[in-house]
């Protein structure tokens, strides 16, 4: 961790990161979403970006305000497009960073069939995709991630739908970068998204955050340490969890069941959009 | 030695600091901030290693953890 924080105290991070006129944030007691931000930043400080050639966008959801919080360039588009500004941006010019922020209902609920085909074109983005189970801004309807049996204004009996792994549905289209990690642990995912950023190509970073607001309190997690203590009891590191699969007793893996793999899922090359863009230009020119 | 400098417009009292901090150095005080919050404070200075958990758990950027200078003159 000490190579992490060496660079600058937090105190210059925020003044040189941040619009400072926006704080305090929206954000409810014990949402994860303050914690996204904060973890970029520190990612995109050891990366060494430049944040004048770097754009970050958003769709519409409690996550997507976190673009107005960035001393950078930024979009805030409509919802479940992001994705499509984002792939606009960077074809257009292919020499910015671009960072796109974006909900579970915004990126993978409305937008999700321009998260499948960003994917599929492998545009040169890193994606952090924040995933709270709920349609949180709008008062916690149920969303394509919400697990079976869970509580909500439009599920008032149990949620009988199958939840979508967001991070299965990246691999099984090749993404070159899937990871996910709840907020509760500071140090992997900043490791995780500036790998993502550093990543030809498109890559994904699902960052589980917490909705005391609209979800917890539905589904019996009254307060902020019940809610951030249930990611560390659901979750399970990829590599133990395979390791159970093979080798673990019947009770180890009936364990498993109701837990989430959390890690880095799938880390591999491939030739990205722009690349194949550029050899085509080269090829075609006159 | 640390001194931890704490952003009273910007903390929201979510106590996620105290939840998180490994040697329980923090507390939170009786005074309220001009939010109507009960910020938390570093009560126990000695046990307070460095470690920067808090800066880095903190949603609301309200955390600074500081070395104290001249310890060693």
């Amino acid at each position: 961790m000490s190579t992490t924080l060496t660079l600058k105290t937090a105190a210059e991070l925020r003044t040189t990161h941040l619009r400072q006129e926006m704080f305090p944030t929206i954000f409810c007691d014990g949402c994860g979403l303050g914690n996204v931000l904060n973890y970029t930043l520190w990612a995109v400080e050891q990366v060494g970006l430049d944040l004048d050639r770097t754009v970050f966008v958003s769709g519409i959801g409690c996550s997507s305000r976190l673009t107005g919080y960035v001393n950078a360039d930024g979009m805030h588009t409509t919802h479940g497009r992001a994705l499509s500004f984002a792939t606009g941006i960077k074809a257009a010019n292919p020499d910015l960073n671009v960072i796109v922020f974006t909900g579970d209902g915004d990126g993978s609920g409305i937008g999700g069939n321009h998260l499948l085909h960003t994917i599929r074109r492998n545009m040169d983005l890193t994606v952090i995709l924040v995933n709270n189970f709920t349609y949180g801004m709008t008062g916690g309807q149920s969303a394509p991630t919400s697990p079976t049996g869970s509580f909500s204004p439009t599920t008032p009996y149990g949620n009988v739908e199958h939840p979508l792994d967001i991070c299965e549905l990246a691999q099984a289209l090749g993404a070159p970068y899937v990871a996910r990690w709840p907020v509760s642990v500071p140090s992997q995912p900043i490791k995780s998204i500036a790998q993502g950023i550093s990543k030809r190509g498109f890559s994904l970073i699902e960052m589980m955050a917490p909705c005391p607001t609209a979800y917890g309190r539905r589904n019996g997690l009254r307060g902020i340490e019940p809610n951030w203590q249930w990611y560390r009891d659901h979750t399970v590191l990829v590599d133990e969890y395979e390791r159970v699969e093979q080798f673990g007793s019947p009770e180890e893996r009936a364990a498993l069941r109701d837990k989430m793999k959390i890690g880095v899922f799938q880390d591999i090359e491939r030739e990205s959009f722009g690349d194949r863009w550029a050899a085509l230009v080269d090829r075609v020119k006159l | 030695m640390h001194t931890i400098q704490i952003d009273e417009r910007w903390c929201k009292g979510c106590k996620l600091c105290i939840i998180y901090c490994p040697t329980q150095a923090l507390h939170i005080t009786e005074r309220f901030t001009q939010r109507g919050i009960h910020p938390p404070e570093l009560a126990l200075t000695e046990r307070c290693n460095g470690c920067r958990l808090c800066e880095l758990i903190c949603p609301d950027f309200a955390i600074t953890v500081m070395e104290e200078a001249g310890v060693h003159v």
